[in-house]
C-alpha cells in the first residue's frame, strides 16, 4: 500500500467523524487491553461512534483480475458495538454496515469500496442521543425508549443482497431494509404490503436462476413464507404456525417445489443478556420443515438429533421424490451461546466444532438420514445459478486446524460426489470470511466460476477482496485487491453482475 | 365502571367537545379515581385516540374499567382518566388512523397503528400487566405513542 493511498483512506474516515467522542469503558478498556495482545480481534472493535462511512475509490491491486469480472459485491455485518462507554455482549447485536465492492473490469480493472452503515430508526435514534437506546442480541439495554415492534430494534445487520433495483440489508426479526445501490443510503424498511408491516424477513433469501427470491420469517409460533417476483414485486406472502414455536430459525433452502427451514431447539430471549439470552433443548430433536411453496400448510416434519444449525448450503429434489439438504451443524449450540459472545469481549474461548452435513429426506415416508463430514466449516455457498437444482460443489470457509478461536484462515470446496475437497489455507496471521462463488460470464459449468471473499490481513490490520480460480483453489488467489484501512468482520454478501 | 356506551356513539363532533373539556380537567388538582395522563406523538387530524384503562392483572387487555374515544387536536394531549378504582391503573391506547374502531396489526400480531401503553417499554412484546400497570396516584403518567 503507498502512502498516498493509506492517507487518502484515512481522509476518507476522517471527513465522516461527526459523533461525539468515544467515552472508554471498564467493558471497553478489556476489550482494547485483549486487541493489544490478539490483534486479530480489531475487527470487533467496531465502527465506534465517530465512523459512519468509509470509502476507497482505488484499492491496492495485485494478481491479475479478470477483464471479464464487472459488478458489485455486497457484504454486511454488525459494525458498531460501543457507545458512550457501553459494549454490546454478543456480536450478532451490533448496528449493520454493508460493504460495497465495486469491480470495474475492461482493460484497466479497478476495485472501489464504499461502507455505509444502514440509517435504521434504531441507528439514527443512538447516533442522536449518543448511547444504546434498545434492547440488543445478548445485551440489556436500560431504556425507556419508545420501540413500536420489531422494527424498532432492527440493525439490519446479517446478509445483503441486490435484487430487482436496491440493496436489501437483512436482518432475522424483522423487514429488510433498502439501500440505494449507488451509494448506499438508506431509502427505508421495505414493507411489501400495507398490511405486512414489520413482519419478518430472514436474512437468508434464496433468488432462483428465474430470478425469484424467496425467504421466510418466523416469530414466536408463527411463520411467513415471501414470494417476491423479480421485478421486486410481492407475489405472495404465506403465513402459518410453527412445529418448534418460539424457536430461532436462521436459513432455509428451496428445491423446485419446496422451502426446506432447518429448525434447531433453540430459543432465544431477545433483549436478555447473554447469559439468560439463549435456551437451548438438547432432549428435542433438529427438526427439518419441508413446506410446499404454493401452499406452506402442505407440509412434513423430518426429525434428526438435537444439533444446533444457523447454515444452509442447498437442497434439491431426487428423481425418486426425496430431497437432499446440505447444511452446517454444530453438535452444541456453544458458538452462538458463548463463542460469539466471548469474541467481543475480546477474550475467544474454544467453540464447538461447525461441519457439513447432507441430510435425506424422504417425503413419502417421512425418514430421514444424515451424513456428518467432520470437517471444520461455516458459511456454506453454492453456485448462485444452481440455487434449489442438485449442486455438486459446495464452497466454505474452513480451517484444517481451527485455532480453537472461533474464526477461519482458509476456504474449501467440497465435492459432494466423491467426497474429495479442495483447500486453500490463507494462513495463521490472515482470517477469512465467507466467499462466494460468482459464475464467469457466459459459462454455465458449476466450476466454471470464481470464489470470491474477504480477509482480514492481520500484521497489516487491512481488510482485502480475494479471487480464487473455482477449478484451481489450492493455488490460492488469482488477485487481490486491498484496502487501506480494516472493516469490522462481516457475516454474508453476494455478487450482482454489471 | 365501564364508560357508558353512548360514548362510543356519539361521533368525532361530541368526542372533540369531550377531549377539550378534559384538557381543562387537567389543570386543575388531582380527582379521586382520576389519573392524570398526557399523550404525546400524536397525529392531529388522523383518525381518533383511543383509549382503555385496566385495574387489575385478570382484566388487562379484557375488560377495561374505563374505555375513552377523543378526537386528536393536538401532537400532546393532557387527559383526565377518571371512574378508577384502586390504587394502580393500565393503559393502552392506540390512534385509530383509519377509523375502523381497531388497533390494525400485521399476522403477526405486530400493531400497524401507533399505539402505547403505560408503564416500561416491550418492544418485542404486547404489554402485560406488570409492564403497564402505574401508580393512579401522583404525577401525571406520561405515554408516547410509536410514530
Amino acid at each position: 500500500m503507498d502512502r498516498r493511498r493509506f492517507l487518502q483512506g484515512l481522509a476518507a474516515v476522517g471527513a465522516a467523524a461527526t459523533g461525539p467522542a468515544f467515552a472508554r469503558s471498564s467493558e471497553g478498556q478489556a476489550f482494547d487491553d485483549a486487541v493489544a495482545a490478539s490483534p486479530w480481534l480489531t475487527p470487533f472493535k467496531g465502527a465506534g461512534e465517530t465512523i459512519q462511512d468509509l470509502r476507497c475509490d482505488a484499492l491496492a491491486l495485485s494478481g491479475r483480475w479478470p477483464a471479464a469480472l464487472r459488478g458489485r459485491f455486497y457484504r454486511n455485518g454488525p459494525a458498531v458495538f460501543e457507545r458512550d462507554g457501553q459494549r454490546y455482549h454478543h456480536w450478532f447485536a451490533g448496528d449493520g454496515m454493508v460493504q460495497q465492492f465495486t469491480l470495474v473490469g475492461g482493460a484497466r480493472p479497478a476495485v472501489r469500496h464504499v461502507g455505509r452503515l444502514v440509517r435504521t430508526p434504531k441507528y439514527l435514534a443512538e447516533q442522536q442521543a449518543g448511547r444504546f437506546l434498545y434492547p440488543a442480541y445478548g445485551t440489556r439495554i436500560a431504556s425507556d425508549a419508545v420501540a413500536s415492534g420489531p422494527d424498532s430494534v432492527n440493525v439490519a445487520n446479517t446478509n445483503a443482497i441486490e435484487h430487482a433495483g436496491r440493496v436489501l440489508a437483512m436482518w432475522e426479526g424483522g423487514s429488510a431494509f433498502a439501500l440505494d445501490p449507488a451509494d448506499l443510503s438508506t431509502r427505508g424498511p421495505v414493507t411489501w404490503r400495507p398490511d405486512l408491516e414489520q413482519m419478518p424477513f430472514s436474512a437468508h433469501p434464496k433468488v432462483d436462476a428465474d430470478g425469484h427470491l424467496w425467504n421466510f420469517g418466523s416469530a414466536g409460533a408463527k411463520l411467513v413464507v415471501w414470494h417476491v417476483d423479480p421485478r421486486g414485486a410481492l407475489v405472495s406472502a404465506q403465513v402459518g404456525d410453527s412445529p418448534y414455536p418460539g424457536g430461532m430459525a436462521h436459513d432455509a433452502a428451496i428445491t423446485a417445489r419446496y422451502i426446506v427451514l432447518p429448525l434447531p431447539p433453540i430459543r432465544l430471549r431477545f433483549g436478555a443478556d447473554v447469559a439468560a439470552a439463549f435456551d437451548y433443548q438438547p432432549d428435542e430433536p433438529l427438526r427439518i420443515l419441508v413446506m410446499h411453496k404454493d401452499d406452506i400448510q402442505q407440509r412434513r416434519v423430518f426429525e434428526l438429533p438435537a444439533a444446533m444449525v444457523f447454515h444452509v448450503g442447498n437442497a434439491w429434489e431426487q428423481p425418486d421424490g426425496s430431497v437432499v439438504l446440505s447444511y452446517v451443524a454444530s453438535q452444541t449450540p456453544e458458538f452462538a451461546v458463548h463463542g460469539a459472545s466471548q469474541l467481543l469481549a475480546g477474550h475467544p474461548a474454544s467453540v464447538g466444532g461447525t461441519s457439513t452435513h447432507v441430510a435425506r429426506l424422504d417425503m413419502r415416508t417421512g425418514r430421514a438420514s444424515v451424513e456428518a463430514m467432520g470437517d471444520e466449516v461455516e458459511f456454506p455457498r453454492i453456485h448462485p445459478q444452481r440455487i434449489g437444482l442438485p449442486a455438486r460443489y459446495l464452497l466454505s470457509t474452513a480451517s484444517p486446524s481451527r485455532d480453537k478461536r472461533g474464526l477461519f484462515h482458509g476456504v474449501q470446496l467440497r465435492d459432494l460426489e466423491t467426497g474429495r475437497v479442495a483447500h486453500h489455507d490463507y494462513g495463521r496471521d490472515t482470517i477469512a470470511e465467507e466467499h462466494i462463488l460468482v459464475p464467469k460470464p457466459g459459462a454455465s459449468a458449476e466450476l466454471d466460476a470464481w470464489l470470491l471473499g474477504t480477509t482480514f490481513d492481520v500484521r497489516r490490520q487491512v481488510t482485502r477482496v480475494n479471487l480464487l480460480d473455482a477449478r484451481h483453489v489450492g493455488d490460492g488467489p488469482i488477485a487481490q485487491a486491498t484496502l487501506p484501512y480494516g472493516l469490522a468482520y462481516g457475516f454474508h454478501g453476494n455478487f450482482t453482475p454489471a | 365502571m365501564r364508560c357508558t356506551p353512548s360514548l362510543f356513539a356519539t361521533g368525532r363532533r361530541a368526542a372533540a367537545v369531550l377531549a377539550g373539556a378534559l384538557a381543562a380537567f387537567s389543570a386543575q388538582a388531582q380527582v379521586a379515581g382520576c389519573a392524570a395522563v398526557e399523550v404525546r406523538n400524536l397525529q392531529p387530524g388522523k383518525g381518533q385516540l383511543m383509549l382503555a384503562a385496566y385495574g387489575d392483572a385478570s382484566s388487562f387487555r379484557k375488560t377495561a374499567e374505563v374505555e375513552m374515544m377523543l378526537a386528536v387536536t393536538a401532537e400532546t394531549m393532557p387527559l383526565q382518566v377518571c371512574g378508577l378504582s384502586g390504587n394502580a391503573v393500565a393503559l393502552t391506547l392506540f390512534q385509530d388512523l383509519n377509523g375502523n374502531g381497531q388497533l390494525d396489526t400485521n399476522p403477526f400480531g405486530i400493531p400497524t397503528e401507533p399505539w402505547g401503553a403505560s408503564g416500561r417499554a416491550t418492544p418485542m412484546s404486547a404489554p402485560t400487566w406488570d409492564s403497564a400497570q402505574v401508580p393512579l396516584a401522583g404525577s401525571p403518567i406520561v405515554i408516547r405513542l410509536t410514530k
